[in-house]
C-alpha cells in the first residue's frame, strides 16, 4: 500500500512538471500557432542562470533565473519570431527548430558540452518522514509550485484585462485586433509567462538532476509537445490534462516493466502515445473552434 | 465638410487575383451608406481593407482626413473607426459579459461600466446571458453581441458586414430597427448587404459593387427607380449588361 | 516546328526536370575527379545528403507535411547494414549476443542495400498510421517522438547496436561513385512518384485538403504511400552512410542530422525535387564551409576552433533565409525546359534565308 501511495505522489509530481511544461508550449501555440521548439532551450537558459548565479542566496539565484528567463523568451518574440508574424504553420515550425538548434550550439560554445553541476540549497533534496512514507521534499515543491502557477494563471486570464485579451486573441486574433486588442502587447506577455513557466520547470529540473547540458532541452520540450497533442492542440486545459497524463503514463511504466525493459522507458511512454494517436487523432480534448480552423 | 470615410482607387488582391479593382466611394458624417452587390463583387474585402485587416495594393483611403496606409487594425479602431465583420465572430469561449468589456479595454469610454449599462438596454435580451459563453447565444443574439461592442468601441463610424446574414426576417428587421435608432443619435454606419432592398431602404446613399468594381451609386429615391440594379447583381456590371 | 523537333521537346520537357539535376551531380563529380580525397570525400557525403534530402522530400515536400523524425529511417538502415554486412568473424568479436539468425546472416553489397530499404520501408508501414492521420503539425512532432523512441532503442540495445558505443567494422563500400549512383536513382524514382497517379493526388491534397477529399483522394492512403517510399530511400541514405563512415553512434542519428536535412529541404525550397537537390548541394557546401570556420582555418586567418560553431552559424543562415525568403531557393519549382530564345532567332533567320535563297528545282 505505501508503495502504490508512494508512486502516486511521484507521478502526481511528474506530472505537475510535465503539466507546467506543456503549458508554456500551448500558451504561444494558442495565440501564435507557433510549436515553440525553443521553450526546451529556455530551460538551458535557466539551467545556466542558476550555474552562473550560483554563490547568490537562494532567493536572489531564483528570481534572478527567473528574470534572465523572461529576458530571453522576450528577445526570442522579437528577434526571431516577429518577423515571420504572418508565416504558415509549416515555416514557424522549422523556425523555430532552428531557434532552439542555434541557441543549443550558441550554449555548446560558450560553455562547452561538458555538464555543469549546479548545487542547490540540501533541504530540496530532502526527505520528508510521514509515518512509513519517504517524500522527497522536491515532490511536493513541485506539486505545490505547479498548483500556484496554474491558479495564477486562471486568475490571469479571466480577471485581468490582459488576460481576457490574450484569450480573446487565442480564438481570433483577427477580430481581437478589430476591438482594440495589440498584437504585440499580447505576444509580448504570453512570451514572458511562458518564460515564467519554463524557468519554473527549469528549477524543477535541475533540482532533481544537478546538472546542466547544452541539450537537456530536446527532452522536455519533447514532452510539453506530445502533451499538447494528446491534449488537442489549442486548448489550454487539454495542455494541462496531457501533462499530468503523461507523467502518471511514465511513472506507471516505470512500475509495471520489467527491470531490464525499464531503460526504454521513455520510448515506451512515447510508443502509447503513438498507439493513442493511432486510435484517436484529434487527441483527448477537442476544442469546438480547433475544429473550425480551416 | 470633408467625409469621414474617403476612398480612391482602391485595388486589393488576393493571391493571383485582384478582388477589388479601382474603387472610389465616400462617406460623410452622419450619413448611413450601404454598399451592396453580388456575391464575390469584393464587398467584404473592401471592408476589411478599411479596417485594417487587408493590405491595399493601391489606392488611397483616407479616414477623418488621416491616410490609412499600413494601419493595424487595432490603431485605426483607436481611431474611430469599427467594424463588425461577417458572421459576427464573437468570442464563443468568452462570456457576453467579457466579450463586452473586452471593448472597453482601449479606455475610449471614461465610464466603462454605464456605457455596458446602455448597450444592455439597447438589447435586453442580452442581460440575462451575461455570465453565459457567447456560443450558448442564438443568432440573433449574437449579432446584437456583435453590434454592442463594436459601439463599445465608441466609433465615429460604424461599418458592418452583412448584419441579416443567417437571420430569420422577423431578427433582421430587430438588427435594422437598432441601425435605424443608430443613426437618430448620429452614428455614421457603412453598411454592407447581401439584402438589396432593405439597404437601399435603410441608406441614404448606397454603392453597388460587381467585380471589383463600382457599377452604380446613387440616393434611396434614385435607385428606388433604378432598374439597372438587377442586371448589376446578375451581371457582372453595367457596361455588360 | 518540324515534327522531330517538336518530338525532342516533348522529350526534353518530360525528362529535363530529372535531367538537370543528374548533370548538376554529374558536374559535380566530375570537378571532384581532379581534387584531393578529402575533395572527394566531401563530395561522397553531399551524394550521401541528397539521397537524404530526396528522400525527406518525397514524404514532407509533396505531402506538405514536414517531418521531425524522419532520420530514425537513416539510423535503422545504417544498423540494419551493420548487421548485414559487417564480416561474421568480426560480427561475433562486437556483437557477440546477437540472436541467432542475425549472427549469421551475411549480404553483398547490394543485396544488403536492398534488403536494408525493405526494412525500412516495413518500418515505415508499422508506424505509418498515427502519423498520416493526425493533423500536419501533430504529425511532424510525432515523427520526433519516433525518432527519439529509435534513438534510445539504439542506445540500449547492447546486443544488437552496442548500445552508445561506436558500432565499427563496417565495410568501406560506399565511393563517390556508388554514391552518385545511388543519389541519381534516388532523384529518378522520386520525380516518378511525383509524376505518378498516387503523387498527384498527394500534392493536390498539399494544397488543399478539403478540396481533394472532395473529389474523393484517400489523403491518408496517399500520405502512407508516400510515407513508406520515402522510408525506404533514407534507409538507403543509411547504408550509404554506414559504409562510407564504416563506423558510427545513435548520436549520428539525431538532433544533428535532422536540422541538416530539414535545413537543406528547406532551403532549397520545401515543395520541389530541385529544391531537395539544390538545397543538399548548396547547403553541403555551405556546411563544409562554416565546419572549416569552426575548426579554426578562415583562409589565410587561425581562429581558435569553437565545437557548435559551425551549427550556430547554419542555423543563423536557415532563419535568415526563412525572413528573406520563405519558399527557398527554388520557390517551389522544377527545373523546366523552354527553348531559349536564342534558338527562336537562330531559326527564323534560317527560315528567312530559306525564303530569300533561289531554289534550284529539278
Amino acid at each position: 500500500m505505501t508503495d502504490v501511495i508512494q508512486n502516486a505522489i511521484d507521478a502526481l509530481s511528474l506530472g505537475s512538471l510535465y503539466a507546467l511544461l506543456a503549458l508554456g508550449v500551448a500558451l504561444i501555440f494558442g495565440i501564435m500557432r507557433l510549436l515553440n521548439f525553443a521553450h526546451g532551450q529556455l530551460i538551458v537558459v535557466g539551467g545556466y542562470s542558476l550555474w552562473v548565479l550560483d554563490g547568490l542566496p537562494t532567493p536572489l539565484q531564483i528570481l534572478g533565473t527567473v528574470l534572465i528567463v523572461i529576458a530571453f523568451a522576450l528577445a526570442l518574440e522579437l528577434i526571431a519570431f516577429r518577423p515571420l508574424r504572418n508565416a504558415d504553420p509549416a515555416v514557424l515550425l522549422v523556425s523555430s527548430f532552428a531557434v532552439a538548434f542555434l541557441m543549443e550550439n550558441l550554449a555548446l560554445v560558450i560553455f562547452g558540452g561538458r555538464a555543469k553541476g549546479v548545487p542547490l540549497p540540501e533541504w530540496l533534496s530532502d526527505n520528508l518522514v510521514i509515518g512509513s512514507l519517504r517524500v522527497p521534499v522536491l515532490s511536493v515543491v513541485s506539486v505545490i509550485a505547479a498548483a500556484v502557477l496554474l491558479a495564477s494563471l486562471a486568475a490571469f486570464l479571466s480577471r485581468t484585462s490582459i488576460g481576457i485579451q490574450m484569450r480573446a486573441a487565442a480564438e481570433n486574433f483577427g477580430t481581437a485586433r478589430l476591438l482594440g486588442v495589440r498584437a504585440n502587447t499580447v505576444i509580448m506577455a504570453a512570451f514572458a509567462i511562458s518564460g515564467v513557466l519554463a524557468a519554473t520547470a527549469s528549477i524543477l529540473i535541475i533540482a532533481k538532476g544537478g546538472t546542466v547540458t547544452p541539450g537537456m532541452g530536446t527532452a522536455p520540450v519533447l514532452i510539453a509537445f506530445i502533451a499538447v497533442i494528446i491534449g488537442g492542440l489549442g486548448s489550454l486545459k487539454g495542455a494541462v490534462y496531457g501533462g499530468l497524463l503523461l507523467g502518471i503514463l511514465t511513472v506507471v511504466l516505470q512500475v509495471i516493466l520489467p527491470l531490464s525493459l525499464r531503460p526504454y522507458r521513455d520510448a515506451f511512454v512515447y510508443g502509447v502515445v503513438l498507439l493513442v494517436l493511432t486510435l484517436r487523432p484529434q487527441g483527448l480534448v477537442v476544442l469546438r473552434s480547433a475544429l473550425q480552423r480551416v | 465638410m470633408p467625409p469621414l470615410l474617403e476612398i480612391q482607387d482602391l485595388v486589393v488582391s488576393y493571391g493571383g487575383t485582384q478582388a477589388v479593382r479601382g474603387v472610389s466611394m465616400r462617406v460623410d458624417r452622419d450619413e448611413a451608406v450601404a454598399l451592396i452587390g453580388p456575391n464575390g463583387a469584393g464587398k467584404t474585402t473592401t471592408l476589411n481593407t478599411v479596417a485594417g485587416v487587408v493590405r491595399q495594393a493601391g489606392g488611397e483611403i483616407q479616414f477623418g482626413g488621416q491616410n490609412t496606409r499600413g494601419e493595424p487594425p487595432e490603431r485605426l479602431v483607436r481611431r474611430g473607426l469599427a467594424l463588425v465583420p461577417e458572421n459576427r465572430q464573437i468570442f464563443t469561449s468568452l462570456t457576453v459579459e467579457e466579450n463586452l468589456r473586452l471593448a472597453t479595454f482601449m479606455g475610449r469610454s471614461p465610464d466603462a461600466a454605464a456605457d455596458i449599462e446602455v448597450e444592455l438596454e439597447r438589447f435586453p435580451a442580452l442581460r440575462s446571458y451575461l455570465r453565459s459563453p457567447a456560443g450558448s447565444l442564438s443568432g440573433g443574439e449574437q449579432q446584437m453581441l456583435a453590434i454592442s461592442r463594436a459601439l463599445l468601441c465608441k466609433p465615429e463610424l460604424l461599418m458592418l458586414d452583412e448584419p441579416s446574414l443567417g437571420l430569420a426576417p422577423r431578427l433582421v428587421e430587430v438588427v435594422f430597427e437598432a441601425l435605424r435608432g443608430l443613426r437618430d443619435v448620429g452614428v455614421t454606419i457603412l453598411l454592407v448587404e447581401q439584402n438589396a432592398f432593405q439597404a437601399i431602404d435603410f441608406a441614404d446613399r448606397t454603392y453597388v459593387l460587381s467585380a471589383g468594381r463600382i457599377a452604380l451609386s446613387g440616393t434611396r429615391d434614385e435607385l428606388r427607380a433604378d432598374r439597372r440594379i438587377e442586371s448589376a447583381y446578375l451581371g457582372g456590371g453595367l457596361d455588360e449588361s | 516546328m518540324t515534327e522531330r523537333s517538336a518530338t525532342f521537346t516533348f522529350v526534353m520537357r518530360a525528362i529535363w526536370p530529372v535531367l538537370s539535376l543528374c548533370l548538376i551531380l554529374a558536374a559535380i563529380w566530375l570537378i571532384a575527379q581532379s581534387q584531393s580525397l578529402v575533395f572527394q570525400r566531401e563530395v561522397t557525403q553531399m551524394m550521401i545528403n541528397v539521397v537524404l534530402v530526396v528522400g525527406l522530400y518525397v514524404f514532407a515536400g509533396n505531402s506538405g507535411v514536414l517531418s521531425f523524425g524522419h532520420m530514425c529511417f537513416m539510423a535503422i538502415g545504417a544498423y540494419v547494414t551493420a548487421l548485414l554486412t559487417i564480416p561474421e568473424i568480426q560480427k561475433g568479436v562486437l556483437l557477440p549476443d546477437l540472436p541467432g539468425f542475425l549472427a549469421d546472416v551475411h549480404l553483398e553489397t547490394f543485396p544488403a542495400a536492398i534488403v536494408v530499404g525493405l526494412v525500412c520501408a516495413a518500418f515505415a508501414a508499422l508506424i505509418a498510421l498515427p502519423i498520416v492521420r493526425v493533423q500536419p503539425l501533430a504529425a511532424a512532432l510525432a515523427m520526433f517522438a519516433v525518432l527519439v523512441i529509435v534513438h534510445e532503442v539504439a542506445q540500449e540495445w547492447d546486443a544488437v547496436t552496442r548500445g552508445s558505443r561506436t558500432m565499427i567494422g563496417v565495410p568501406t563500400n560506399t565511393s563517390m561513385n556508388t554514391a552518385l549512383l545511388w543519389a541519381v536513382a534516388a532523384i529518378v524514382v522520386a520525380y516518378l512518384y511525383q509524376r505518378s497517379a498516387s503523387g498527384l493526388r498527394l500534392r493536390a491534397a498539399r494544397e488543399d485538403d478539403f478540396a481533394a477529399r472532395a473529389v474523393g483522394i484517400n489523403v491518408t492512403r496517399e500520405r502512407a504511400i508516400a510515407f513508406v517510399l520515402s522510408g525506404f530511400i533514407i534507409g538507403i541514405g543509411g547504408f550509404l552512410y554506414a559504409q562510407f563512415q564504416g563506423a558510427f553512434t545513435p548520436n549520428d542519428f539525431f538532433i544533428a542530422i535532422t536540422f541538416l536535412t530539414i535545413a537543406m529541404l528547406v532551403i532549397g525550397g520545401t515543395k520541389s525535387l530541385a529544391g531537395a537537390v539544390v538545397g543538399a548541394v548548396s547547403v553541403s557546401l555551405l556546411s563544409n564551409f562554416f565546419d572549416s570556420v569552426e575548426s579554426g582555418e578562415l583562409g589565410p586567418f587561425t581562429v581558435p576552433e569553437r565545437p557548435g560553431l559551425s551549427a550556430t552559424l547554419l542555423a543563423g543562415f536557415l532563419i535568415g533565409g526563412l525572413i528573406l525568403r520563405r519558399n527557398g531557393l527554388m520557390g517551389g519549382r522544377e527545373f523546366e525546359w523552354r527553348r531559349p530564345a536564342v534558338l527562336d532567332r537562330w531559326r527564323n533567320r534560317r527560315a528567312v534565308a530559306d525564303v530569300d535563297t533561289p531554289r534550284n528545282s529539278g
